[in-house]
């Protein structure tokens, strides 16, 4: 399986002797995201990875419509991408983030931009963009050490301004490096609003579509 | 009781014929046989709707819809349902593949796997459930509040949706601890 497709709980082998431990960390980010949403009416999110509960408790305090799709879950949609590329891949981006489920105010897409090489961030932002009010705000987290866990870990909420990153193993693999300005274009039809570079080589984003 | 539905080929009988459930799981109220409640047992298979006037602890398969909006429907852990399910409370501890709508509230336990939408005024995730769908919380009462709100403010010229720009300081590049 290659690293633009990797699932977050790959078939292959992995090293269990060695699961990385939960580790907290400060989310400015995350932050920013959480108290500009909580001024709004009606917050309809979208959650691009696991329906974990206390960032379903968290978040139902601010909003009355959370959706979840794991995408780089086991056998979930970004599996489907296979080797697609062009018209196919934003078909399947179609599929995978379709247009009846609404429109929303919030994504949350974690680390996911990490997982996709650039032909499959752009299908999947396109979609984003369809899928967002003018105004949403998209939040994502983008490794600047080109190597990332090579299981997408888990993130919990913690509090307005943490969250606990729980992978499965501490083999990495690697990943596009990204400089702020390469995330800027991946992230079309969306403004980087703020961003954070955060001590453990992960840069937060928080950008606005517009 | 059930408004009969299409059994299966081998013909086993509906709630009545069920044999006792073989599991310990504890469901949202637990029903006591004969005193308003039913158990559709691990072997049993259904395929149509499923109505009625009692709670309901579902330990066999439904293929079709479960429509008992003023009790409680609980998917046990043997439970596999693919049905749109309608109840006053919804707790699931099996696997269902469809919607969810409680009155009152839906509680996906641990070892809960639903994949379908979700609404009820009060939604409850237990560590281990996979969920994959959408939650909507809004109940009838807080869409009047809502529509309220948003009557009230109608006409002002302010804007409270989107990221004010006052507050959004341009591209900033910061560093945190």
């Amino acid at each position: 399986m290659s690293w633009s497709a990797r699932s977050r709980d790959p078939a292959g082998p992995t090293d269990k002797a060695s699961e990385a431990a939960p580790t907290e960390h400060h989310s400015p980010g995350l932050e920013v995201v959480l108290e500009t949403v909580s001024e709004r009416e009606s917050v309809r999110v979208l959650d691009l990875g696991p329906a974990v509960p206390a960032n379903f408790e968290y978040l139902s305090e601010i909003c009355r419509h959370i959706r979840y799709v794991d995408l780089l879950g086991q056998g979930g949609p970004i599996s489907e991408f296979g080797e697609a590329d062009g018209q196919e891949l934003r078909r399947l981006a179609r599929k995978m983030l379709p247009s009846d489920w609404g429109v929303f105010d919030l994504v949350i897409a974690w680390d996911l931009i990490n997982y996709l090489d650039d032909s499959r961030v752009e299908a999947v932002v396109e979609r984003l963009r369809a899928l967002c009010r003018d105004g949403a705000i998209l939040f994502a987290m983008i490794a600047t050490s080109g190597e990332v866990p090579a299981a997408p870990p888990k993130y919990t909420i913690v509090d307005r301004s943490a969250v606990m990153c729980e992978g499965e193993t501490l083999a990495v693999v690697e990943c596009p490096r990204r400089p702020p300005a390469a995330v800027e274009r991946l992230l079309s039809g969306f403004s980087v609003e703020r961003s954070f570079i955060l001590r453990h080589r992960i840069q937060e984003y928080v950008a606005v579509r517009h | 009781m059930f408004k009969r539905g299409e059994l299966d080929e081998s013909g086993e009988g509906m709630a009545q014929a069920a044999g006792p459930a073989k599991t310990t799981a504890k469901p949202a109220s637990p029903p006591t046989r004969g005193s308003g409640s039913a158990t559709i047992g691990p072997s049993i298979k259904i395929k149509g709707d499923v109505t009625g006037d009692e709670d309901l602890v579902i330990q066999g398969r439904i293929d079709g819809t479960v429509n008992l909006k003023k009790h409680n429907v609980t998917v046990g852990p043997e439970g596999r349902v693919k049905a749109n399910i309608f109840g006053r409370s919804v707790v699931v501890d099996g696997e269902v593949e469809g919607d969810l709508q409680g009155e009152e509230q839906i509680v996906l336990r641990r070892t809960a796997k639903v994949q379908g939408n979700i609404t009820a005024p009060r939604v409850t995730l237990e560590d281990g459930a996979t969920f994959r769908g959408g939650v909507d919380m809004q109940d009838q009462r807080s869409a009047h509040e809502f529509a309220a709100k948003v009557a009230a403010v109608a006409g002002t010229s302010q804007d409270k949706a989107g990221v004010q720009p006052e507050k959004a300081p341009g591209k900033a590049e910061e560093k945190a601890s």
